[in-house]
């Protein structure tokens, strides 16, 4: 009896130890940072397999530099391009030099649908960064863009704004369209994702995940309770708007992945006309109008549509190129986003507002995750097509 | 002689009876919940399900987030949750207070809304 007791309690005891010890192993494995809000973004990493604060250092000061030079809130470089005179240049970074030249590749690739150029039309919508800033909230306009003005200045946007060139190690950005006015938010957040991935391998990362103002890049295989496992992302919901939880999850079988998401939920404000409102998100489409917004000539009155993309999440390893895509899903009609990921070979889920869900590409790097699908906001009030 | 010491033995110490095995294992067993449970009900949560009469949405506890179901208001703000504000008048969502610990809730009878801190969500991120 004695003998058993002890038995049992030495078993007991080693039970408790080796739960124990897993337990901190594993509280210690991943090293969580939130910085503050640049003046645009937000930033959070959970990395594992660097030592010390040496990469999450590098990632700070590569944000504050990108911050300061493409960011319009401040006197930036970009701001500086804006207001050149037409065959006027400007010397820029090595970095902006290459988020320039990508910028103008997706343009291209997209027949238009990305273009950092819409910065006139942007400042006519009143969506600019430091419209709906925020820290300070957003601030509604007293009234809209007359149409005929949209019409002009999305005349303006559609031609390439600028040309690059590189001399003696040295980066330059001319004006070539009178009046012309960029802004680099639709892709800056991918572009530094990705930078601040290629920092963390540089340092010797296995496994992180870093947000960038909800950009998602995740590296190498997610390690959970002991175990090595492929990342889980949620998407969040479109709607309610600014309040959705998740609405489902993708799994990824990469070693790098991306997952970005652009919608009309974030970032918008209501206007009204009285008798009626409309919203106004921040990205502006194709037609030069904000996302989901049309123009009815007769009561010459903006309204929301209902048949428009509101959410697409795009996943691929290159998080510049799904911020890109994303943008652009958003910016032209549901046939043409679809037409537009297919051509680029990328994972997407689409969400409209005809409640329709379009899941492209799925069942290989990126794959659904239906374990929580309780759990999961309004999943079932969308039909789904696989595509 | 030495047979007659064996069967001494074993008649003076019996085998292990039934209630020798269930004393050990509620023994056991209040070892276990006295060292997990506390652990378990006072672990911080890692989101939030807010039910609105039955349908559920969940939010990440640490991403800061303000939630307006028109009759309350609720804020997550700082790894809690609470209700801000409240259109009834009695407003004991409000005097709940801030809640962050799994198993936690915050209930409006009235409106049919139950806020719950819950564990992990099974998910490494969320895009957004």
């Amino acid at each position: 009896m004695n003998k058993f007791i002890k038995k049992l309690l030495v078993i007991f005891f080693a039970c408790a130890v080796t739960f124990t010890s897993s337990c901190a192993k594993n509280a210690s494995d991943y090293v969580d940072y939130s910085a503050g809000v640049f003046s645009n973004l937000t930033f959070s990493l959970s990395i594992r397999g660097v030592k010390g604060n040496s990469a999450y250092n590098e990632m700070t000061k590569f944000l504050t530099e990108v911050d300061s030079e493409m960011s319009l809130t401040k006197n930036s470089v970009i701001k500086r391009f804006n207001s050149l005179a037409v065959g006027e240049e400007i010397e820029i970074s090595s970095s902006l030099y290459e988020l320039l030249s990508l910028a103008e590749q997706y343009r291209i690739e997209t027949n238009g649908a990305f273009n950092v150029a819409i910065y006139p039309l942007v400042q006519a919508w009143h969506v600019s960064s430091q419209d709906m800033d925020v820290i300070s909230g957003l601030r509604v306009p007293q009234s809209l863009p007359l149409f005929d003005e949209v019409v002009e200045l999305n005349e303006l946007s559609q031609a390439p704004a600028y040309s690059l060139r590189d001399s003696d190690g040295k980066y330059y950005a001319k004006k070539i369209v009178s009046r012309a006015q960029i802004d680099v938010g639709a892709i800056a957040k991918g572009y530094v994702a990705d930078k601040c991935a290629q920092i963390a391998y540089s340092h010797g990362a296995t496994s992180g995940i870093i947000d960038i103002s909800g950009n998602v890049v995740t590296i190498g295989k997610w390690y959970k309770n002991g175990e090595s496992n492929d990342f889980i992302i949620g998407v969040t919901s479109p709607r309610p708007r600014n309040g959705g939880g998740v609405i489902c999850a993708v799994k990824t079988t990469s070693q790098k992945a991306s997952f970005v998401t652009s919608g009309d939920y974030q970032r918008y404000y209501e206007y009204s006309y009285g008798d009626s409102v409309v919203n106004i998100p921040h990205i502006i489409t194709k037609s030069g109008l904000p996302l989901g917004v049309a123009y009815n000539e007769t009561t010459q009155k903006y309204y929301n549509l209902n048949d428009y993309v509101i959410s697409a999440t795009v996943m691929c390893d290159s998080s510049t190129y799904a911020d890109a895509l994303a943008t652009a899903s958003c910016a032209v009609s549901i046939n043409e986003a679809i037409e537009i990921l297919r051509g680029a070979n990328v994972s997407a889920i689409l969400f409209t507002a005809d409640k329709k869900m379009y899941a492209i590409n799925l069942g290989d790097d990126f794959l659904y995750d239906l374990a929580n699908i309780d759990d999961y906001d309004g999943y079932l009030e969308y039909t789904l097509t696989n595509i | 002689m030495a047979n007659l010491k064996k069967i001494e033995y074993v008649r003076s110490h019996k085998p292990l009876g039934v209630i020798d095995v269930v004393i050990i294992t509620a023994f056991i067993l209040l070892i276990f919940l006295s060292v997990f449970l506390p652990k378990l009900t006072t672990s911080k949560g890692a989101s939030v399900e807010i039910s609105v009469n039955g349908k559920a949405s969940v939010y990440a506890l640490n991403k800061d987030a303000t939630i307006d179901l028109k009759v309350l208001k609720v804020i997550i703000s700082d790894n809690q949750v609470y209700v801000a504000s409240a259109t009834c008048q009695n407003k004991i969502c409000v005097h709940t207070g801030k809640i962050d610990k799994i198993g936690q809730t915050i209930t409006c009878a009235q409106h049919k809304i139950v806020i719950s801190v819950k564990g992990d969500n099974g998910l490494a991120g969320v895009v957004k």
